[in-house]
């Protein structure tokens, strides 16, 4: 199967722009055969929202503009980033990203990890989600993360002990640091994370980022997709808008884990008795 | 040190966002003063790629007879980047302001001018339908190097994340003539005490700072 990265610059505060690009991109994307489109963090949307956030949030199963975008995906399946407020969270919004297949919603994953430090302020307008949660979707099985949470090992570890194929992370990841290699130090540190846990979940990991700036901000795109064991497989430009495509085959993950056994020979058990240890100590 | 850069990714980066930010807001021309130093003399080669060089109007502002080879280098340089530019005398209304104050001291007087060229920059951007681009690097703003609604003032700062040593750096890549690159860094507002290529000496040398008042 083919897995397509739109590395686009979303634009901020206009969802039906955002919509209308998705669709041009879903459309490309058909074209070059993709099983899976994956768009960026808040790709609906664009990132710097501050007050504009509870203006762009849409219900996914009501807004119409969504309904449209999720009809488009006829025959395949994409991950969506927008901003979430459903009827049951009246009041609350989350950074979050769905997962559509053939049409319909199967999962929202909404963004546990709120980056606020710096020029990051996404605790004082969204609310954190509380799960990670795996789901089994026409690609395989899939683990969803929204940026900032892939920086947190536990979330992939948790993907990984509920047995995911892949583990899907989408980004609005700012570049800093030109030192060198003409790429920002920071989009080594998240294809060196890609590599880690491409390698320890023995899962395919793909990495979707925006490009564009917004605020002085430039987005530093570098979308790639590992295959698992740590093999980089494809790459996108830096800094420059890209659709991406890459061959990916669910038999690798297979091969991976006879290999290498890291999923048979886990404890998740060990790990929550120990994690429940430590909580608990926290709590005293 | 601050890190040395690759110069040729920080240059994609800038003009990137110097395209982002022009076309977002729907201007075309960007404005900037050129003074015949370094910051400004990178800063318009960014501006000049970013937007072509028809789409930059470069205004020097000498204070009357003040630092006649800034004023050389930066119409040689406004010349070879093909940009539009113009030369602005403000002693006439620097001068009409501190008849009043004789003894003003030449800081008042620095800062004044500065605040007068960006009088000079707003009128010609509304003129225009531009953008003042500032040309302040990141060395100047951490340690308020500058005049708050002069040089300071701006629509878009291009090189606001790069310490002097960076826009250094980034000079010799967008090929700065040598007499521009080996200056010694000054605010242009007053002569030197001694010698010198014009004006105070460099930070943390010698010389006042002018300051936000």
């Amino acid at each position: 199967m083919n897995i397509a990265i739109a590395q686009f610059a979303p634009r901020l505060g206009e969802v039906e722009a955002n919509v209308e690009r998705h669709l041009d991109l879903l459309a490309s994307a058909r074209k070059k055969k993709a099983d899976l489109v994956v768009f960026p963090e808040l790709g609906l949307t664009g990132y710097t929202l501050k007050d504009l956030v509870e203006e762009v949030a849409l219900d996914p199963a009501k807004d119409p503009r969504f309904r449209r975008l999720a009809a488009a995906t006829k025959g395949l399946s994409a991950v969506v980033g927008f901003v979430e407020e459903s009827p049951a969270d009246r009041g609350l919004f989350y950074n979050a990203a769905a997962f559509i297949a053939d049409g319909r919603v199967i999962h929202v994953h909404r963004k546990v990890y709120l980056p606020t430090n710096g020029m990051f302020e996404e605790a004082k307008f969204f609310a954190p989600g509380r799960d990670f949660r795996a789901f089994d979707a026409p690609v395989g099985r899939v683990g969803l993360l929204v940026c900032r949470d892939f920086l947190h090992y536990g979330a992939s570890y948790v993907h990984h002990a509920a047995g995911a194929d892949l583990i899907v992370c989408v980004s609005a990841a700012p570049g800093r640091g030109v030192e060198g290699g003409s790429a920002f130090a920071t989009s080594r540190m998240w294809e060196l994370m890609g590599e880690a846990v491409s390698l320890f979940s023995t899962a395919y990991v793909v990495y979707a980022n925006r490009v564009g700036t917004e605020d002085g901000v430039t987005f530093a795109g570098g979308a790639f997709v590992f295959a698992p064991g740590g093999r980089r497989v494809a790459r996108a430009p830096y800094v420059d808008p890209d659709l991406l495509v890459c061959p990916v085959d669910l038999a690798d993950v297979r091969e991976a884990r006879r290999k290498w056994l890291f999923k048979r020979d886990e404890r998740p058990e060990a790990v929550w008795r120990s994690l429940e240890r430590i909580v608990r100590a926290s709590e005293d | 040190m601050p890190p040395k850069i690759d110069a040729a990714f920080a240059e994609k980066v800038l003009v990137a966002f110097l395209r982002d930010e022009f076309a977002r807001c729907g201007r075309r021309t960007g404005l900037l003063g050129l003074s015949g130093g370094l910051d400004s003399a990178v800063c318009a080669a960014l501006a000049a790629r970013a937007l072509g060089p028809k789409n930059v109007l470069a205004l020097i502002m000498p204070y009357g007879k003040a630092f006649p080879e800034d004023v050389r280098d930066a119409l040689a340089l406004a010349r070879r980047l093909g940009v539009r530019h113009e030369t602005i005398d403000i002693a006439p209304q620097v001068d009409a302001y501190f008849a009043a104050h004789p003894k003003a001291t030449r800081l008042r007087r620095g800062n004044k001018m500065a605040r007068e060229r960006m009088s000079v920059l707003y009128d010609r951007s509304s003129v225009e339908g531009g953008l003042v681009i500032g040309t302040s690097n990141k060395t100047e703003l951490l340690i308020g190097y500058g005049t708050i609604y002069g040089d300071m003032a701006c629509a878009i700062n291009p090189m606001g994340d790069l310490y002097k040593t960076q826009v250094r750096e980034m000079a010799r890549h967008l090929r700065v003539p040598a007499a521009i690159r080996g200056k010694i860094p000054t605010a242009g507002l007053w002569p030197a005490r001694r010698g010198g290529a014009g004006g105070r000496r460099s930070l943390g040398r010698t010389g006042e700072a002018p300051c936000g008042s």
